[in-house]
């Protein structure tokens, strides 16, 4: 059977912008920030996956590169079979790409105004159009939402029609990027529901669930890939992950707590160097 | 047909949002009668020398009709240099940019959406100024010539639309300091004939005039407005024109993708 998502090798090097006093050794490359060192991950349809890890663990700039919106360095990307650099379109059209960036809607829009302006981005109109929007307003409690502007709706109601505008082209795969981010625990937990039972298990959609919530990961996923530093550390359920990951978690606090001390070190204490 | 009812759909998003600052929408469409009023003024002045003055003859003789049609031509060329990096930009900063890219519509057809509601209105108010012109200020436009006034004004639009793509690739690449626009813009300005006839320039500076489409938009425009000539006599302007949009549209579309291609090289679409 054809893998809904499919990554083989897949890395991802940013350049660094040159400094002011690097532009005076043009010969000198600076090194490049390393994103993704060679991922592979494989999710089958109506799976639902959760890629877990620490901030700049290489998530979102895997989920950007199904997404279709970065170029990845080496490897391939292929979504139900379609390669998402050779055939970007064609991948867009098996996609539905969650962003809960709030900044990423029209704020003197009304929440219907702009999930029609979405609906026809995705080649829906008219009747199709309507009927979506309000089956989608339904499914993720928006309905009575729908005639205010979007500037007026409070962040989880924002969420929440991310999550709307994700699913306007009902298709097959479905990538969230810390989609509940914002959203109060029943909530976020409503959305896990919705995701578990209407998504993946009605529906039979694929779906890669990227979080750095260890609860939400516990609940929500038949499957767990743990990235860190741009790899994929491991990969299993969540169960048998937990030791791993509640380490990881931990090293990664805890350096940070050492960069905290080191710059407001406790009254009375020398200063690090 | 589809790309079409997603480019009605621009239009109706921006027209919303544009309609939603109803005081900003009515200050502007003022600014057009204010801006009339001002040249007719300016031209009241120049009342008795106009008739001296040979170059401006060649137009009618009437400085208000000469610098109105040169405002009016003006704003629509600015707007389209414009639109096309403008609409760039602020999908960028306001974060609407990546969310429009994952949709099943290509990123071309995003960027013109974008750009549309800019250029329609503009060409709307060049409309208004010229229509204040005429009925407030009694400006003798002729519109007989209809039919060639379209192929002028479809050829002014399609080779300022070039120039636009083009620095809208400029935006998606460095996001700022695009050097088109302002180059154009300012030579435009200076060479092209929009407040003074283009033929009181030295004749060097008139030939290298010719390299920028308003030139010829506003030869092309003045002859048909202004004097009611004949299609003949603005042949070679519909050349230039012409020649503009058949080299500068591929050009400036290959000059786009490339940019894009780049951008998700780097990583960089929707950054600014």
């Amino acid at each position: 059977m054809t893998p809904a998502i499919e990554v083989v090798g897949l890395e991802k090097r940013f350049k660094k912008r040159r400094s002011g006093r690097q532009l005076l050794t043009p010969w000198r490359r600076p090194a490049p920030t390393v994103a993704l060192a060679g991922v592979n991950l494989r999710v089958e349809p109506g799976e639902l996956v959760t890629l877990i890890g620490p901030n700049g663990a290489g998530k979102t700039t895997l989920l950007k590169i199904l997404g279709t919106l970065i170029t990845p360095t080496a490897g391939t990307a292929s979504v139900l079979g379609v390669d998402v650099v050779r055939a970007p379109a064609e991948a867009r059209r098996r996609i539905g790409y969650v962003l809960a960036d709030e900044r990423s809607f029209f704020w003197r829009l009304s929440t219907r105004e702009n999930l029609r302006f979405f609906a026809a981005l995705e080649g829906l109109r008219g009747r199709a159009s309507v009927e979506r929007i309000r089956a989608l307003a339904g499914l993720v409690g928006l309905t009575e939402e729908l005639d205010r502007d979007f500037q007026d709706l409070s962040t989880g109601q924002r969420q929440r029609l991310a999550i709307a505008r994700g699913l306007l082209a009902d298709p097959p795969v479905l990538l969230f990027d810390e989609a509940t981010r914002s959203l109060d625990p029943g909530r976020a937990a409503r959305l896990r529901r919705i995701i578990r039972e209407i998504l993946v298990d009605r529906e039979k959609k694929a779906v890669l669930f990227a979080t750095h919530d260890l609860g939400e990961a516990t609940a929500l996923a038949d499957r767990v890939i743990l990235m860190a530093e741009g790899r994929v550390d491991a990969e299993g359920s969540m169960e048998a992950l937990r030791p791993r990951i509640a380490a990881l978690f931990a090293a990664e606090a805890s350096a940070e707590d050492i960069e905290y001390e080191r710059l407001f070190p406790p009254p009375g204490s020398a200063p690090s160097p | 047909m589809s790309s079409v009812l997603v480019l009605w759909e621009f239009l109706r998003r921006d027209t919303k949002i544009a309609l939603s600052y109803r005081l900003s929408a009515i200050l502007q469409v003022a600014a057009m009668f204010s801006l009339a009023v001002t040249f007719f003024f300016l031209s009241l002045m120049m009342q008795g020398v106009e008739g001296k003055i040979p170059s401006l003859a060649r137009y009618g003789g009437s400085y208000f009709a000469f610098s109105l049609v040169g405002l009016a031509v003006s704003l629509y060329v600015e707007a389209s240099l414009r639109s096309f990096s403008m609409s760039v930009r602020t999908a960028q900063i306001t974060g609407t940019f990546e969310a429009m890219l994952v949709t099943r519509t290509p990123i071309g057809l995003v960027v013109l959406g974008s750009a549309l509601y800019s250029l329609t209105y503009t060409a709307l108010r060049s409309v208004i100024l010229l229509g204040l012109g005429a009925l407030v200020f009694q400006m003798p436009l002729y519109l007989h010539e209809w039919p060639t006034l379209i192929v002028v004004v479809g050829l002014t639009v399609s080779s300022t639309m070039a120039l636009g793509i083009f620095s809208a690739g400029f935006i998606v690449l460095f996001k700022q300091g695009d050097p088109l626009t302002s180059a154009i813009s300012g030579l435009s300005w200076l060479l092209s004939g929009v407040l003074y006839p283009k033929e009181i320039l030295p004749l060097p500076v008139q030939e290298l005039a010719r390299v920028l489409p308003m030139t010829h938009a506003l030869e092309a425009l003045r002859q048909l407005l202004l004097l009611g000539a004949p299609p003949s006599t603005v042949d070679g302007s519909i050349v230039g024109l012409f020649v503009f949009t058949a080299a500068g549209l591929p050009l400036s579309l290959v000059w786009f993708a490339w940019s894009v291609r780049r951008a998700r090289v780097a990583g960089s679409l929707a950054r600014y």
